[in-house]
């Protein structure tokens, strides 16, 4: 008999309700289920759990196992609880110390090798977990923009047994430093676009105020030009606003590149999208 | 996606009219709230709105050299494709007219970025010092307490209205922008020549 809980996060539009991993090892036929409102990639976590566990040179307990992801009433989704929930089974069947596990949080999807692939949103669930006063377990390639919330412990893995030897106490993880550092990036300048200088003005006057724009003019005259140049002229994000932008921008399938960091975001989205595509949703809400 | 940065809108007649719609929520309250049987998200999306559109369908309207073919009916219905409510909500528009050859050839180079950076980012600390929030954000009892013009422009103001036949948003809207402008000039009250800057940018004659 084993039972280990380690806590990770779930994603809810921007916010990442907190999620606890319940690892028991019962005896009886040895099966694998996972409960708690799985969705399909949580539910394949079965089979790369075992495989990494495999390679990483462990035991992988034949005996019953159940793993509960609470609150039951919560959609989980992504490969972000494999990491979580191999590190429980090796706790419950004390492979692993369980002593550092409450002091951590954990997301990771884990390849069949064991190493720890990237996840999406780990930039809000950092800002949680950190506010939670908890240091955050994460794939090395997350860690970094994760280390954008000022002060939180971020701390970046490469593969698995990294994480064991650190929760061992053998080789701690160190901690992911902050690189970005703030320094604005490039925008298209305002003075590649010739004459218009009405249409400049009146730019000038929107980025002031935060006012929106609507530009009438012929084909050609220069409307786009002026528009991809905007960005250029509004004030350099202040820190909120550039960690907003950025666990927005986290939360999208492409991820967070660090080179945007404070960079202000510019959408041209074609005439033909929808509504949908335009402001988000979809059955489990997401941002457009 | 877009919050804290601008949303570009190119060609805005040819969106759906239920696409531009949901945009109005958002302008407003700069959030975005997704409810759906499963669950509910709310996103920030305080997003810059820039839109462009041609004035007819043929996209010449107005140009120097007259090669516009399009009926004035062609014209009013390809502008009537945009609500009114949705045109409501955007402060400055502006005509952008095709650049004549001696201006493209012009060599001068205009003004950078930069400079009109640091004077927007001037203009914006302004407004933070005074009322905690960009103008644009403003409603209407913080414009008459922050924006309020003097006699002279008070006089214009209604004069405008009556004439341009503005809603009362159109009202606020411009007394915001107005605000705006006087703040790039360093000004602590909102002037006549700003209130004049500010009708000038929301001409019913544009659309």
């Amino acid at each position: 008999m084993g039972l280990a809980v380690l806590r990770s996060r779930a994603l809810a539009g921007m916010d990442a309700p907190p999620v606890a991993v319940e690892v028991h090892l019962a005896n009886g036929l040895p099966s694998f289920t996972i409960v708690g409102l799985p969705d399909t990639e949580v539910k394949e976590a079965k089979d790369r759990v075992r495989a990494a566990i495999q390679n990483c040179g462990f035991e992988f307990p034949a005996r019953r196992i159940t793993v509960n992801l609470a609150p039951a009433d919560l959609p989980k989704e992504s490969g972000r609880f494999d990491l979580p929930i191999a590190l429980g089974i090796l706790a419950a069947s004390k492979q692993i110390p369980d002593g550092l596990l409450d002091r951590h949080e954990f997301a990771g999807e884990l390849a069949l090798t064991g190493a720890l692939r990237p996840v999406r949103g780990a930039l809000a669930m950092t800002f949680r977990a950190h506010h939670d006063g908890r240091a955050f377990v994460l794939p090395s390639a997350s860690a970094p923009e994760a280390a954008l919330v000022p002060g939180a412990q971020v701390l970046g893995a490469g593969t698995l047994l990294e994480v064991c030897a650190h929760l061992s106490g053998v080789e701690p993880l160190s901690q992911t430093q902050r690189t970005a550092d703030g320094i604005d990036g490039h925008y298209p300048d305002l003075a590649d676009v010739k004459g218009q200088a009405q249409a400049k003005r009146a730019l000038e006057v929107a980025a002031a105020g935060h006012h929106a724009v609507l530009m009438i003019g012929p084909p050609g005259s220069g409307k786009t030009m002026l528009a991809e140049r905007f960005p250029g002229l509004l004030p350099p994000m202040t820190e909120t606003e550039a960690l907003e932008s950025a666990a927005m921008q986290s939360l999208a399938p492409g991820g967070f590149d660090l080179q945007r960091w404070k960079r202000r975001p510019y959408r041209a989205p074609h005439h033909t999208a929808s509504a949908v595509a335009l402001v988000g949703g979809g059955a489990q809400p997401a941002a457009g | 996606m877009a919050h804290a940065g601008v949303l570009f809108l190119d060609e805005l007649p040819e969106f759906d009219r239920n696409v531009l719609e949901v945009l109005r929520e958002p302008l407003e309250s700069g959030v975005i709230s997704i409810s759906r049987a499963a669950r509910q998200a709310r996103f920030p999306a305080r997003f810059q709105l820039v839109a462009a559109m041609n004035p007819c369908p043929c996209g010449y309207f107005g140009h120097f050299d007259g090669r516009c073919r399009c009926t004035p009916d062609q014209v009013a219905r390809y502008r009537q494709r945009l609500s009114g409510p949705l045109l409501d909500r955007i402060d400055l528009r502006i005509e952008v007219p095709a650049v004549p050859e001696a201006a493209l050839t012009d060599r001068t180079i205009g003004e950078t970025s930069a400079v009109v950076r640091q004077r927007v980012t001037a203009a914006r600390d302004r407004q933070l010092a005074r009322q905690r929030k960009p103008n644009g954000q403003l409603d209407p009892a913080e414009i008459d307490r922050h924006a309020a013009p003097d006699a002279k422009g008070q006089a214009l103001l209604s004069r405008a209205l009556e004439q341009l036949g503005l809603s009362a948003r159109g009202y606020h809207r411009i007394l915001k922008v107005a605000r705006t402008v006087a703040d790039l000039a360093g000004a602590e009250t909102v002037l006549a020549n700003h209130v004049a800057e500010a009708i000038q940018y929301r001409r019913p004659a544009a659309i």
